[in-house]
């Protein structure tokens, strides 16, 4: 299960990375960027709020949102397995040598029955 | 040419040979001494026979992620992954300063692959290993190498044009325009307005602003800077004896800048960079990106206004909560950057945990040059050898360009997009001589650039799709914006007529309600446009070395006058009159306002106002009527 997570937020940290240069790939349609370039916190002035509304698309300020989201997300999973990992150190320190760094791969990355009986028995 | 100036235009000669500077070598050593200590202790459990575990996780430490390809099978499919998070976490700790990032990773994924390995490693992930370690450096010394050849030949290509492109340079920016002598244009006006809107809005309000992320180019800290460098650059050039609304915007930007939400990404970068979890003071160790900055605009702010307020102690307190502040004033700010740089090895020091920036040092410079304006310190002179010496050995490449980032720790240098053009008005305001020759070397390199337009204009025509470094969007506002203030600041109005035409075609020029902006830029990126826009000849130096005339110091000023009813295109005071220049802002109409200073009890005679006089109270106030109707010059003089 640790390492699928792991894997999770691998995966989902590099596709964060990667969709932020793809914002900048040169084959991207040249429409979409134009649409993208005009910024509307440029058109804000101190007197006019209705002229400002006027260009502010509903689906500006939203956009970030769902790339938070991911990345509140990963940042999440990592402190799991951190504290996971942790937790695994201390509960398992001064056990056997196989039991590595105090972390059994077989309670690491397998959650089989007999698995989670071994953890229950420590 | 001098002999002096013969030295510097063959200056970089020096660095040519492939020499590193003492400190970079010696940073590069000593990271290389941890990397093979790492090495050899990853290598022992191998050569000791020890469980398979210690062995996978030791290989783990000679890159990151490699552990797994000793573990085998499917896991090593990890391997690279983790070198891919591995380069986001190098992007943290670049980005936000966040140095435990690829330790954690490395350290983290060698500790993972022990814990996976079963009975017995991979056969081959000994040999495997170094051979992939061997690679990964055959690929970054080659790269290098071709690097360095290519910096040599472009070095040579400048050596051949400097000197020319140098005289003409200097004849270019010889002649500034005199104070007084200009008044902005209508549609620099309207221009100036995008900056006035944002800052006089209520502080804790961000309309107008991008909101993106607090650490790097598109946090509110930089666009506040650079609208504030505008304002300053209009209030020192055309508008001195104007107090009122310019006044207030510029002082609204400095306390909008002291709130948490703006520099609290401090408090991150001091627990995971610093590893610092008690004291979050901004101005204290590292962060020249704030009390560089920051110092510049208050600063100018100063020079430019006459307002002293903020050399008082307290005057610039950033307030963590209800128990905790930080106290500082523009004296502070200064000594934090004096200290900083005589603590660095490299003399210039990081912004965030570090990472050395050579650009946000030039900031950093740019404002102790202020601060001995202001208040007749030597700091500059005292730190300048230093710096530049440490500038030429240490953040130079071999065809002469300032290197854009380096590692303090490793000693290491990062590709970072910065050029001549972005460092040569920073290096006005300190080493006009060295300035000359980083805009030479740019105009030169410049001209493969411009191009004729449809209507035959010459404009600048730049390679790619550009990249908007306060928004991370493609767009060529924020490099056109900087073109243009440096053409601006050596007088080279050809360069700058193009980059004005490339920003005005390109860059989605509007004009709503009497405010231009472009709206396919930034808002950092429209800050920077404005600041050209207004600049001419030495006009950025000038405002942080010279400041306004020392007559609109005690001369009569514009105080009061409503925004954005009545805009102001001049305010200029010869001592004991005021020549004014305004136009309407919300339509034609006639408006009050006030003017101070004035000597009390006196008889003033008043041209372009309703009444042809008018009497100084007690105080040295007076209050004018006025009709705007487009361009409305005002003169008040001593009735004779």
């Amino acid at each position: 299960m640790a390492c699928c997570a792991f894997a999770v937020v691998l995966v989902s940290q590099i596709l964060a990375a990667l969709g932020t240069l793809l914002r900048f790939a040169p084959w991207r349609p040249r429409g979409d960027s134009d649409r993208a370039s005009i910024n509307p916190a440029t058109a804000w002035q101190l007197h006019s709020v209705a002229a400002y509304a006027a260009v502010l698309p509903s689906t500006v300020r939203p956009v970030r949102r769902p790339l938070r989201a991911a990345l509140v997300l990963a940042l999440g999973l990592e402190l799991v397995i951190g504290a996971g990992a942790a937790v695994g150190y201390v509960a398992t320190r001064g056990e056997d040598h196989a039991q590595l760094a105090g972390l059994d791969p077989t309670w690491f990355c397998r959650s089989t029955p007999s698995a989670r009986a071994t953890d229950g028995e420590r | 040419m001098t002999a002096a100036e013969s030295a510097l235009l063959e200056a970089p000669a020096v660095r040519r040979l492939g020499r590193k500077g003492p400190v970079t070598a010696a940073r590069q050593r000593r990271s290389a001494l941890v990397y093979s200590g790492l090495c050899l202790l990853g290598f022992l459990p191998v050569l000791a026979g020890a469980s398979a575990g210690w062995r996978a996780a030791g290989l783990g430490l000679w890159m990151p992620g490699a552990g797994f390809v000793a573990v085998g099978g499917w896991a090593a499919l990890l391997f690279p992954l983790t070198l891919a998070l591995f380069a986001v976490a190098l992007v943290a700790w670049f980005w936000a300063g966040v140095i435990v990032a690829p330790v954690l990773v490395w350290a983290g994924s060698a500790a993972l692959a022990g814990a996976l390995a079963e009975e017995a490693i991979w056969a081959g992930a000994p040999l495997v290993v170094p051979l992939c370690t061997a690679a990964t450096f055959a690929f970054f010394g080659l790269r290098a190498d071709r690097k360095r050849r290519a910096d040599r030949v472009r070095y040579e290509a400048r050596a051949a044009t400097l000197p020319a492109s140098y005289a003409r340079v200097c004849a270019l920016a010889a002649t500034s325009p005199a104070p007084g002598s200009r008044e902005l244009p209508a549609d620099d006006v309207a221009a100036l307005r995008y900056a006035l809107d944002r800052a006089l809005q209520p502080i804790d309000r961000w309309d107008g602003f991008d909101d993106i992320d607090q650490f790097q180019p598109a946090a509110f800290r930089y666009q506040i800077n650079h609208l504030g460098f505008a304002l300053g650059l209009a209030q020192c050039h055309y508008a001195p004896s104007f107090q009122g609304y310019l006044r207030d915007a510029q002082r609204n930007l400095i306390e909008r800048y002291l709130q948490r939400r703006v520099w609290s990404y401090w408090i991150y970068e001091s627990c995971w960079g610093h590893l610092n979890f008690r004291n979050f003071d901004p101005a204290a160790r590292d962060n020249i990106m704030l009390t560089g900055w920051f110092g510049m605009q208050v600063g100018q702010y100063m020079i430019a206004s006459g307002d002293r307020r903020y050399g008082e102690p307290g005057s610039l307190t950033f307030r963590l909560n209800a128990r905790t502040a930080y106290a500082h004033d523009f004296h502070t700010i200064a000594g934090s950057l004096v200290q900083n740089f005589e603590a660095s090895d490299f003399c210039l020091y990081p912004c965030e945990p570090n990472w050395i920036y050579p650009i946000c040092n030039h900031y950093g410079m740019t404002a102790l040059v202020a601060h001995d304006t202001l208040f007749g310190t030597g700091h500059v002179k005292e730190n300048l050898p230093r710096w530049l010496e440490m500038l030429d050995t240490e953040f130079t490449d071999e065809s002469g360009t300032i290197i854009g980032l380096r590692s303090q720790h490793t000693g290491l240098a990062v590709p970072f997009p910065t050029g001549e053009v972005g460092y040569a008005w920073f290096a006005n305001c300190f080493v006009p001589e060295r300035a000359r020759r980083l805009w030479a070397i740019a105009r030169t390199e410049l001209q493969g650039a411009l191009t004729k337009d449809a209507d035959g204009g010459t404009r600048l025509t730049l390679p790619g799709r550009g990249i908007d470094f306060g928004n991370y969007r493609p767009g060529f506002t924020g490099a056109y914006g900087s073109i243009l203030l440096a053409a601006r600041e050596f007088g080279d109005d050809e360069i700058a007529d193009a980059a004005l035409r490339s920003l005005d075609a390109d860059c989605g020029l509007a004009t709503d309600g009497g405010v231009r902006r472009y709206a396919r830029g930034s808002n950092l990126s429209n800050a920077f446009a404005l600041q050209g826009r207004l600049a001419r000849t030495n006009d950025f130096r000038r405002s942080f070395v010279e400041g306004p005339p020392a007559e609109t110091a005690s001369g009569p000023v514009l105080a009061d006058a409503a925004y954005p009813a009545v805009l102001v295109a001049k305010a200029f005071s010869r001592g004991d009159d005021l020549d004014l220049v305004l136009y309407p802002g919300a339509g034609a109409g006639r408006h009050t306002i006030g003017v101070e200073r004035l000597r009390p009890g006196r008889r003033y005679a008043v041209r372009g106002a309703l009444a042809s006089e008018v009497v100084a109270d007690a105080t040295g106030r007076a209050t004018l009527e006025v009709a705007l109707e487009g361009r409305t010059p005002i003169q008040l003089a001593p009735s004779a």
